[in-house]
């Protein structure tokens, strides 16, 4: 996959950009999108209540697609994942040292927190399996939404209907007669079509992938992640 | 509340799983699939081809081999997609290679066939390139990685390769890179090869073809051909017959006959039927393949209709009997004969148990499921040796395997030994493995004196080896027969006359023992593999005195015979009497009753088979001939017809001249017989 060494990912968008220009706002709402869902949860895990990771949340994205706020964590994110997992960590022990002071009486001002965000280091916070995962499944069901989207504007609902069940394995989902009958097709042209499908998932996938990486970061790793978070 | 699992994996499924699919699944599926994306080309690529190409409007490369690139591009004009193999640029400076680079295209673009990808154009600027017909699919690789083939989907597949094979030939075209990745396959299911004859341009290259260009090249070698390994210079259209037969044995089986491998229903429980076709297409030696792509297609259609062998799971796809008799034998045999019985819609209460035929097939397939890890561990040394990029790369394989023979390790011994069996491709000193092999003879152990005896026939057998088999065979147990067999066979060079007949005489009476005592399955230790020795050697008097009265076996009173139950008579004379090398009369005569029963398509046809050549007193020739020109004045089948014909070109003489004007003057006879006759009647009338 060349498309990870090349400068045209979101992530090196944003990066370049610092934020600054209104593509790389763009680009940073559009990789923020898949991760919301996850870092929600995350939220969820850490505060252990719904109702306050819901606003909080809501706040962390409001903050982070405000931009400006990126300088700090740029330069050494290969990982736009990294990245987020490690700020949505920082706002939340921010948000959590604010409400504690607050309960004191003190104030904490903005450029305190605004420090916080900037000192994001990936290093100290190891990935969290759960968020990962929770990543992983976003990113899936953004792969399976595109594709389902491209197949019925080529008036192929019917085929993605019959095959959709069979892209994670064949083990469970009868036989391919029983799918070529339905479809009206020979059974050598399911495994052909479930192929195809197959391919454009995994190129879909790989786009999706690649634009959360930085120039030279090690995208075969990523995918080798990805797949081991399951175990 | 328990977490939902996935069925497949076992693991918890998310909440969050995408549509309820399990995420880890998907993910494995879609990244392990070998049918990977290409990675995508550059930008610049891009632009520079379409600059190159400016009647193109170039989309996106689709594939990547050997000889080049190919991208997926339209042609506005025509308004179509078409596939663009652009070659790599290192040739074309070479003109020598030009030219044949141009030779070879133009005969590609002559052939026009339903299941050949048609080549549309083809120039040699700005680089050597290919304008083909696109098609919106996958590979066959990608395809069989779909789930895996079922036997009746390999069987739709192939007979279509051959017409295409068979059309290639016509006009001297060879495709000599037969494999999966060549066989296109689109999304309405047609199949169309791809790359004819562009293997020999690479083949023919700057380089001369080495083993040890690893890579690209290792992928290819288990489709070849032998001689193709060992004589590139010396290919012609059977070395494609050859890896066609690769191609058709991985889609039964899921594997590929590498070394000592078994048939197609022993590794997978297909049709026993299929058998002798694969297996003959899979010969070392193409004079005893198939002679023509098209006699593959006949084969193949006629053993589906063919009686069976056995009581089969007729067209039950490969996949299911695996995992399914695995299941089977685990509930215990009773139970898995009486499904397979509800499963043929016969009376249950009929079978209680197993048939002997049935027990042994169990037997023989679980023994070849154990023995997984033992075929794996070879696998491995084969494929190691044969990519080694140096002699001492080599060299430590060889050396691992010498050591594994000489291990405790039953196993060990077993892989090290069919591992030797399976190293034809390579180059090596055999000597140092003999005396080791020889050593493993006096094991207590059938199964690694079996693999020992293949390794050593494998390695080359020494007139000293022979008081050894003698030895054995007085000894030995009934899996042993075939292997003993085999091991005579190359000892004698297939000559089993004079003081040669009796050892293998004795070893078939054993067999054909055995296999009447077991219901004359194909599958174990039946005479078929015992007989299969015979195939294509001298035989001494007594031996087909015996072939002759075993091709009786199966007659009842008034002559007729009765081949639908057993395999016994059927296997005696199509695999034997009517393919060894020096007939008698008496054995002609036989065989000649033989082709007038009326079921043409399993005895009379077959009787024919074989018989061109192996004739060898003119007398005998002459009175053959004038039997075949009777005979063909009877009957209209094309099977019959097609064996008939060959013999008759080999032996008619100025004396069945006008027998066979009469025969040429019938009415129903098709275009293509009369201008046969005619052309042997010309040869024939041509002054001497």
């Amino acid at each position: 996959m060349s498309s990870a060494s090349s400068f045209n990912t979101r992530w090196s968008l944003v990066q370049a950009a610092k934020g600054d220009t209104p593509q790389a706002r763009a680009a940073l709402a559009e990789l923020c999108e898949i991760y919301y869902r996850p870092i929600e949860a995350q939220m969820h895990r850490w505060l252990g209540n719904a109702e306050d990771a819901r606003e909080i949340t809501q706040a962390f994205f409001a903050r982070i697609l405000q931009g400006n706020r990126l300088s700090g964590a740029a330069e050494g994110s290969g990982r736009f994942r990294s990245y987020l997992f490690a700020a949505a960590h920082h706002f939340m022990a921010s948000h959590k040292r604010a409400q504690k002071a607050e309960k004191r009486g003190q104030a904490v001002t903005e450029s305190a927190e605004d420090r916080l965000l900037e000192l994001v280091d990936e290093e100290q916070h190891p990935p969290d399996m759960e968020f990962d995962r929770a990543w992983a499944c976003a990113l899936l069901n953004k792969g399976l939404e595109t594709l389902e989207g491209e197949l019925r504007n080529s008036g192929k609902s019917k085929a993605w209907e019959v095959l959709k069940p069979w892209l994670a394995g064949t083990a469970s989902h009868g036989d391919t007669a029983q799918a070529a009958t339905s479809l009206g097709v020979s059974e050598t042209a399911i495994r052909v079509q479930l192929s195809r499908l197959r391919q454009r998932l995994r190129t879909i996938l790989e786009q999706q992938i690649a634009d959360t990486l930085a120039p030279g970061a090690d995208f075969q790793a990523e995918v080798r992640h990805l797949m081991a978070i399951w175990n | 509340m328990n977490a939902p699992t996935c069925q497949t994996c076992g693991k918890p499924l998310p909440a969050e799983a995408p549509g309820g699919i399990c995420p880890s699944c998907l993910l494995q599926n879609t990244f392990q699939d070998a049918s990977a994306t290409p990675p995508a080309a550059p930008e610049l690529e891009l632009q520079q081809l379409s600059a190159a190409f400016p009647q193109l409007v170039i989309e996106e490369m689709i594939g990547q081999g050997g000889m080049g690139k190919v991208y997926r591009a339209q042609q506005p004009h025509l308004n179509r997609t078409v596939a663009l193999k652009v070659l790599s640029a290192e040739r074309a400076g070479d003109p020598e290679w030009l030219e044949r680079f141009s030779r070879e295209a133009r005969a590609l673009a002559r052939l026009s066939h339903p299941h050949i990808v048609q080549v549309y154009d083809f120039g040699e600027k700005p680089q050597p390139y290919l304008l083909m017909e696109h098609v919106e699919g996958v590979n066959l690789r990608q395809a069989m990685q779909q789930g895996g083939l079922t036997a009746r989907e390999a069987l739709t597949i192939v007979p279509k390769l051959c017409d295409a094979l068979h059309y290639a030939h016509e006009h001297d075209v060879l495709h000599r890179d037969i494999k999966p990745e060549n066989i296109l396959i689109d999304t309405e299911g047609r199949v169309k090869l791809v790359d004819f004859g562009l293997a020999k341009l690479r083949d023919e290259g700057v380089l001369p073809f080495s083993l040890t260009q690893s890579g690209t090249k290792l992928g290819t070698l288990a489709y070849m051909a032998p001689e193709q390994v060992e004589k590139p210079g010396d290919v012609d259209h059977r070395a494609d017959i050859y890896s066609l037969g690769v191609v058709l044995y991985e889609m039964l089986t899921g594997e590929l006959p590498l070394g000592r491998f078994p048939t197609p229903s022993e590794a997978s429980g297909v049709d026993a039927r299929l058998d002798g076709v694969v297996m003959r297409t899979l010969e070392k030696h193409r004079e005893k393949r198939f002679q023509t792509a098209q006699e593959i297609k006949t084969h193949l259609e006629a053993a589906e209709k063919g009686p069976m062998p056995n009581k089969q799971l007729a067209s039950v796809p490969v996949r299911w009997v695996i995992a399914g008799l695995a299941a089977l034998l685990s509930l215990g045999l009773g139970f898995a004969w009486s499904v397979q019985k509800k499963s043929s819609k016969a009376k249950a209460a009929e079978v209680s148990v197993l048939t002997p035929a049935e027990k042994l097939k169990a037997a023989t397939q679980k023994k070849y499921a154990d023995a997984k890890p033992i075929r794996d561990k070879c696998s491995a040394w084969i494929a190691s040796a044969t990519k080694a990029d140096s002699k001492a790369g080599q060299e430590k394989v060889l050396q691992e395997i010498r050591e594994a023979l000489q291990s405790k390790d039953e196993a060990n011994v077993r892989a090290a030994c069919w591992a030797l069996s399976g190293l034809h491709q390579i180059d090596f000193d055999h000597a140092p493995f003999r005396p080791l092999l020889r050593g493993l003879l006096e094991s207590e152990s059938p199964d690694v004196r079996q693999a020992a005896i293949d390794a050593l026939t494998s390695c080359g057998l020494e007139e000293s080896d022979r008081a050894r088999l003698d030895k054995l065979a007085t000894l030995c147990t009934d899996e042993e027969l075939s292997s003993l067999m085999f091991a005579y066979k190359e000892l004698f060079k297939s000559d089993f006359t004079g003081a040669n007949g009796a050892p293998a005489l004795k070893l078939m009476e054993r067999g054909m023992e055995a296999a009447q005592r077991d219901g004359g399955s194909m599958y174990g230790i039946d005479s078929r593999r015992v007989l299969g020795a015979i195939w294509g050697s001298k035989v001494s008097p007594e031996i087909e005195a015996r072939l002759v009265e075993w091709s009786h076996l199966h007659e009842d009173a008034n002559g007729d015979i009765y081949v639908g139950n057993s395999s016994l008579g059927y296997n005696t004379f199509y695999h034997a009497l009517s393919v060894v090398q020096n007939k008698s009369r008496g054995a002609v005569k036989r065989l000649v009753q033989l082709a007038y029963h009326p079921d043409t398509t399993n005895v009379a046809g077959r009787c024919f088979w074989g018989m061109n050549g192996t004739v060898p007193d003119p007398e005998d020739q002459a009175y053959l001939a004038g039997e075949v020109i009777k005979l063909l004045g009877l009957r209209s089948d094309g099977y019959l017809w097609k064996g008939g014909l060959n013999i008759l070109r080999g032996y008619a003489t100025k004396d069945h001249i006008t027998a066979l004007q009469e025969l040429a003057k019938r009415e129903t006879l098709s275009s293509e017989n009369k201008e046969a006759l005619q052309q042997i009647l010309l040869r024939l009338q041509r002054p001497s």
